[in-house]
């Protein structure tokens, strides 16, 4: 599928739960990206953003042609002019990212995770979402990084060195914590803890996958798809190979400077001010 | 005769001592890591304390989730079970039970009888439990023990959209930052918690008179906020949380007089 590229410069604002993320466009080349916490005031933030993403390129917010906001916080965006759903945006970001096509999307966020499955011509053939329960999201991570003293970042490499993963029996967070708690006083080791807990989120997010069905290939993306161990327990998960870009954190914000490309796209009026969610 | 029944919770564990099937002592302990050993010790002096000692002691059945931590111990009979016989004794026209636990929601359909004709438990969540509570009452720097007067001040109690755990916690700081107070976040949490409760009645299906049991069941807003989410009266025993121990200490009642049932 041949695509019209546009010779214009655009940008695309995530506003996540936890991170917020910006990725400029000139036409079919990534020229520009910001990636930072959300923090209490979503709105500086990715104005911020924007603005760091922008020098990134050499370019400055009067050659941008149009501004489009997605994810949870979107409707917080004024530096926005459209807003679009982050399925929308994380398929089309996908879509670009991945020459030979994507047909099936897993996206661990902050508080969510999702699986968006494509048709072969890259279109949202259906998709599932948990936004509910922090099992099988970032938050869990978050949190077991805070019990364990270890940081996130790095999580996936020690997972690597686990010789023996223990099984974490609980999904629920809060009960997934006591069994750490119980499994650190028993003297359990915390590499082979960290791996359990990749486990633990990939059998979660693996049932959902599996309620839209898994067609390779098969993007991770999201900010816990930068986690190695991780990776390679939903790939055991789900026995298929996983395509995770380099920077997995930003395809979303892709997507949107994609959409931002096409001025008749999420042509919303952005509520600033007093943004909803 | 002596027979006890020691129902081993998540966070508490409850002892209900009956001598030739009246009750004579209970003990409401938290539980601990080295259960085995503080169960025995507390058991011993239980027994002491009716001027008695282990050899007068005839049988123990246990329930709840430490339930094989009890030495000495006849029988392990189901949370569920545990907690029917106990509501049968302590409210004779029980047909609905619902016991709230600190890791557990269950609601068990009696019949004319009192045996357990139908029931449902969550205990694979935090969400609705009493530990879902305390996290609440904690991030709000609320005594858990208080929560239920406070929340019995609410003016304008909140909705509560996240029902788990992690979440709940995360929107009740924003709440919070909002200027809401802590009595209509509390308040709102105990109705949200009811909701769950409800939802979980209507299914396994709703008959008077409705009992409510477990730690749980001390927060004092509850039952009136449980009471509004069914639209019916609650009933709420003198110690709802030793109904699960008293049923077990009925079952080796029975386990002792050689009764079959």
């Amino acid at each position: 599928m041949t695509r019209h590229v546009p010779n214009v410069l655009t940008a695309g604002i995530d506003l996540g739960s936890v991170c917020t993320k910006v990725a400029v466009l000139a036409g079919d080349e990534l020229v520009g990206h910001a990636v930072a916490p959300t923090g209490h005031h979503p709105d500086a933030t990715a104005s911020q953003l924007l603005q760091q993403a922008l020098t990134m390129a050499g370019k400055t917010p009067e050659d941008l042609s149009r501004v489009v906001s997605t994810g949870y916080g979107r409707r917080r965006a004024s530096a926005a002019r459209g807003t679009i759903s982050e399925i929308s945006a994380n398929a089309t970001g996908a879509a670009w990212l991945a020459a030979n096509g994507v047909r099936t999307i897993i996206d661990i966020g902050g508080q969510d995770s999702k699986v968006i499955s494509l048709d072969t011509r890259g279109r949202i053939d259906n998709f599932v979402m948990n936004d509910k329960c922090a099992a099988g999201t970032g938050r869990f991570l978050e949190v077991m990084a805070e019990l364990l003293r270890v940081p996130l970042e790095e999580f996936g490499e020690a997972s690597l060195h686990a010789r023996d993963p223990v099984k974490i029996d609980n999904t629920c967070v809060v009960y997934a914590k006591s069994e750490v708690h119980s499994l650190l006083a028993h003297g359990a080791q915390k590499a082979d803890i960290i791996a359990g807990l990749h486990r633990s989120i990939a059998q979660r997010v693996a049932v959902l996958a599996r309620r839209v069905g898994v067609e390779s290939p098969v993007l991770f993306d999201g900010g816990p798809a930068r986690n190695r161990g991780l990776r390679r327990a939903l790939e055991e998960e789900l026995a298929v190979r996983l395509l995770v870009p380099e920077m997995p954190q930003i395809v979303t914000a892709i997507g949107a400077a994609l959409i931002a490309q096409d001025p008749d796209a999420g042509r919303h009026p952005t509520q600033t001010g007093q943004g909803q969610q | 005769m002596l027979v006890c029944g020691v129902d081993v919770g998540c966070m508490f564990t409850k002892f209900v001592i009956l001598r030739d099937g009246a009750p004579v002592a209970q003990h409401i302990m938290e539980s601990s890591a080295d259960g085995a050993a503080a169960i025995s010790e507390t058991l011993a002096q239980l027994l002491a304390s009716v001027n008695s000692n282990s050899a007068d002691l005839k049988a123990v059945v246990s329930c709840g989730l430490g339930r094989r931590s009890v030495v000495p111990l006849d029988k392990v009979i189901s949370e569920i079970s545990a907690c029917a016989g106990g509501a049968r004794a302590v409210h004779a026209r029980a047909r609905t039970l619902i016991d709230l636990g600190a890791h557990g929601i269950r609601v068990a359909a009696l019949d004319e009888r009192g045996r357990v004709a139908n029931f449902d438990i969550s205990d694979k969540c935090a969400s609705g439990t009493g530990c879902f509570l305390d996290i609440m009452s904690r991030a709000l720097g609320v005594e858990p023990l208080e929560a239920g007067k406070v929340a019995l001040c609410a003016r304008n109690p909140e909705q509560i959209e996240s029902m788990c755990a992690v979440f709940g916690e995360s929107e009740v700081v924003s709440l919070v930052a909002r200027g809401s107070s802590r009595e209509d976040i509390l308040g709102g949490l105990v109705e949200a918690v009811s909701r769950r409760v409800a939802s979980m009645v209507k299914r396994v299906g709703m008959e008077q008179d409705i009992l409510l049991a477990g730690g749980v069941a001390k927060n004092a807003a509850l039952r009136t906020a449980l009471e509004k989410a069914l639209g019916s009266p609650v009933h709420l025993p003198d110690e709802p949380q030793t109904v699960g121990a008293l049923g077990a200490a009925l079952v080796a009642q029975r386990l002792a007089s050689g009764e079959r049932r």
